[in-house]
């Protein structure tokens, strides 16, 4: 659940290189595609990087041991 | 268990941004650009080849916990990321296929579905030319006119 605004830029990305494939600029198209995996790659580190600290923060900090 | 759902939260976190960037790469930029064939290679293929074995490989035959199983189901994720990259930009693809990759992804799929039927298709002028620049852009073509 924590990927859906991924897939949301994911459905931005779609509407948008296919608007200009369309309008025939495949250079713009290529442009649009490579900044927004590039944004992409961003906000999963970020949203990786909360998905792990969330999740010490729920546990309390605790180490848990496997028994 | 608390100490699995640890483990499990901490390779989600790991590999979420491969899993992010291939939404984008299979969702926005394959086929929105009409290289729907690699789109479903990515999806269908890698992992039923891929995936499933590693899966079934890491729980019966290794015996692996359950954050080593999904951490092998991640390099799935893994090997899509990869080879989505080398599809989608030409450079990456002449680093992994040691040559230059065609632009696929850079097609009308209308258009290449018209063609396919045999139906006769309306070439406009930037999609059949090579594209050189802005100056052959459907703003400069209305305003040359």
């Amino acid at each position: 659940m924590a990927l859906v605004f991924t897939f949301g830029i994911a459905h931005a990305t779609a509407i948008m290189v296919g608007n200009r494939i369309g309008a025939g600029e495949k250079e713009q198209a290529y442009q649009y595609a490579g900044r927004s995996l590039g944004f992409t790659m961003l906000t999963g580190m970020f949203i990786g990087s909360q998905i792990w600290l969330w999740s010490r923060i729920s546990s309390g900090f605790s180490k848990f041991r496997q028994r | 268990m608390i100490y699995n759902a640890q483990r499990v939260l901490n390779v989600l976190a790991l590999f979420s941004f491969v899993r992010a960037t291939n939404a984008v790469i299979v969702v926005g930029v394959l086929r929105s650009g009409g290289d729907t064939l690699f789109s479903f290679f990515l999806d269908g293929v890698v992992i039923w080849v891929v995936g499933v074995p590693m899966a079934f490989l890491g729980a019966f035959v290794l015996g692996l916990p359950v954050y080593g199983v999904y951490f092998m189901i991640m390099s799935e994720e893994t090997l899509k990321f990869v080879l989505g990259c080398g599809a989608t930009s030409p450079d990456a693809g002449s680093m992994i296929w040691r040559r230059r990759s065609e632009w696929l992804w850079l097609s009308n799929p209308a258009r290449a579905a018209q063609r396919s039927r045999g139906w006769r298709v309306r070439e406009s002028a930037p999609a059949s030319s090579p594209v050189k620049g802005s100056d052959s852009s459907a703003s400069t073509r209305l305003l040359a006119k």
